[in-house]
């Protein structure tokens, strides 16, 4: 697979860079950058297992659904604290968390990537996004929002989610079991590793400019 | 099955969905060091507003104090001096009915020179209080008058050079009477802190500005140190304070055994 398919090996490589370098200058993670570490070490975990049940030759669609519904859950956690300057706000990503979580329960599938959850996923992460965005400029709180670690997780989240929304929107055409294999290598082997790669870069950066956290919130 | 026209479809609204997103990060960097930039600007203007009532406080104090020199000068002058000559007047009409006691008359003689050494000190310290001859006759000429009692009353030389300014050139009251004080100031401090021999003052106009130099050969101190005991640096913090108010500036260079060099230069 990682010779058919090398943006997929090379996303998953690309994973363990923000590990390393959260691990690197762990003494200076805030709260949500623990969370998001957490959230890493549970991706990388999934990821290993996918790659040995792709080994194996063993269905994996449900380890992949499993992943999402971790991931999910720990991202409301994690804008959770992003958003802790607000209650409402808090009070907008439990329930938005809840509901996407219940829907992955109801709609989880042991064949399929389901997608559905995926896309209700994709769009709850967005106004996670929007959320954070709006008291970035409310609040006027950072001195430079390019040395500020939760603007790089929501720029990561807003891109992978925004990148990959209509591929898991249009899951039946782009990445069900039912799909041509050129097109499933499009849109799974190419895209969503692009955009994973592109996730995992900009979340490296969230921790690489957790050194200047101190000096730059007010 | 999905077709090419299908496929086409979804990666334009990935592609579209990718900008806005991109979009919206590139608008919330810009947006945000904008508000940002409007924060300190208000910030700034602030400190500047509040820096502006502090200034004017101070103008309200110092013209409250010169006011209050004036009534205890006049009131000196008017009150316990004219009581003095008065007092004074009374005695020498009792001196000339006592000149036949020998003893009584040489006490009597003595007293009469405390009076006379009284009303002096009155009057020296009731013009001391408010400069009349700087509101009469300018700068120039009371900055004379000033050196030459000093001059008078201790062994150091002074030298007193105007350039660009007549003796009789008029400037803003404010402007007069601050330039008045620092030298005052300064003078006081040459002679009691420094023990200086040679004092030069020069005052210099130029274009839109007054500037004054004062050299003094004294023993110097170390500026630095001065300047931030609160103890012994009010005299500086006074200077300081006065030329706030009219946006004048201070530069002070001085070092142990090396004499001191004041700067200030005044707008007009």
């Amino acid at each position: 697979m990682s010779l058919k398919n090398p943006l997929t090996l090379l996303a998953s490589i690309t994973a363990w860079l923000p590990i390393i370098i959260a691990i690197y200058g762990r003494q200076k993670l805030t709260s949500e950058l623990k969370i998001l570490l957490f959230y890493l070490i549970t991706y990388v975990i999934f990821d290993i297992l996918e790659w040995v049940t792709a080994a194996a030759r063993l269905h994996n669609a449900y380890l992949h659904n499993i992943n999402e519904w971790v991931g999910m859950l720990i991202t409301g956690w994690l804008y959770f604290k992003i958003v802790e300057s607000s209650r409402t706000k808090q009070k907008v990503v439990i329930t938005l968390t809840l509901i996407a979580i219940l829907n992955n329960i109801f709609r989880f599938s042991w064949e399929e990537v389901a997608g559905y959850s995926f896309t209700l996923n994709k769009a709850v992460v967005i106004s996670f996004v929007f959320l954070h965005f709006h008291s970035i400029i409310t609040e006027i709180r950072i001195s430079n929002i390019l040395k500020h670690p939760p603007f790089w997780i929501s720029a990561a989240f807003l891109i992978f989610a925004c990148g990959t929304l209509f591929i898991y929107l249009f899951w039946q055409y782009t990445i069900s079991t039912t799909t041509q294999k050129e097109l499933f290598r499009l849109y799974f082997g190419n895209i969503t590793q692009l955009f994973i790669f592109t996730f995992m870069i900009l979340l490296s950066i969230a921790f690489w400019t957790s050194k200047f956290t101190k000096q730059n919130v007010e | 099955m999905l077709n090419s026209s299908n496929s086409v479809l979804i990666i334009s609204g990935m592609a579209i969905l990718l900008f806005m997103g991109i979009g919206l990060i590139i608008f919330v960097i810009i947006y945000q060091q904008q508000q940002l930039k409007q924060k300190y600007e208000q910030q700034k203007a602030m400190q500047e507003l509040k820096n502006e009532m502090q200034r004017q406080m101070l103008e309200s104090a110092l013209e409250v104090q010169e006011v209050e020199r004036v009534r205890i000068a006049k009131d000196l002058h008017d009150e316990v001096g004219a009581m003095l000559s008065v007092t004074k007047m009374s005695f020498n009409q009792l001196l000339r009915k006592l000149d036949s006691a020998e003893d009584l008359a040489v006490m009597g003689k003595q007293t009469r020179e405390l009076l006379e050494q009284s009303i002096g000190q009155v009057r020296r310290i009731s013009k001391e209080l408010v400069p009349s001859t700087l509101e009469e006759f300018g700068l120039i000429l009371s900055v004379d008058e000033f050196i030459q009692k000093v001059h008078l009353a201790s062994t150091s030389s002074f030298t007193f050079n105007h350039e660009g300014i007549s003796a009789k050139e008029r400037f803003d009251k404010k402007i007069e009477l601050t330039i008045y004080r620092l030298i005052q100031e300064l003078v006081n401090n040459a002679l009691k802190h420094s023990e200086a021999k040679e004092i030069t003052l020069t005052l210099t106009k130029d274009n839109n500005k007054i500037i004054f130099n004062f050299t003094d050969d004294g023993k110097g101190f170390d500026f630095a140190a001065i300047r931030n005991d609160p103890k012994s640096g009010l005299g500086l913090r006074n200077m300081e304070s006065r030329l706030s108010v009219i946006n004048g500036t201070i530069e002070v260079k001085s070092a142990i055994g090396q004499g001191t060099k004041t700067i200030i230069e005044i707008p007009i």
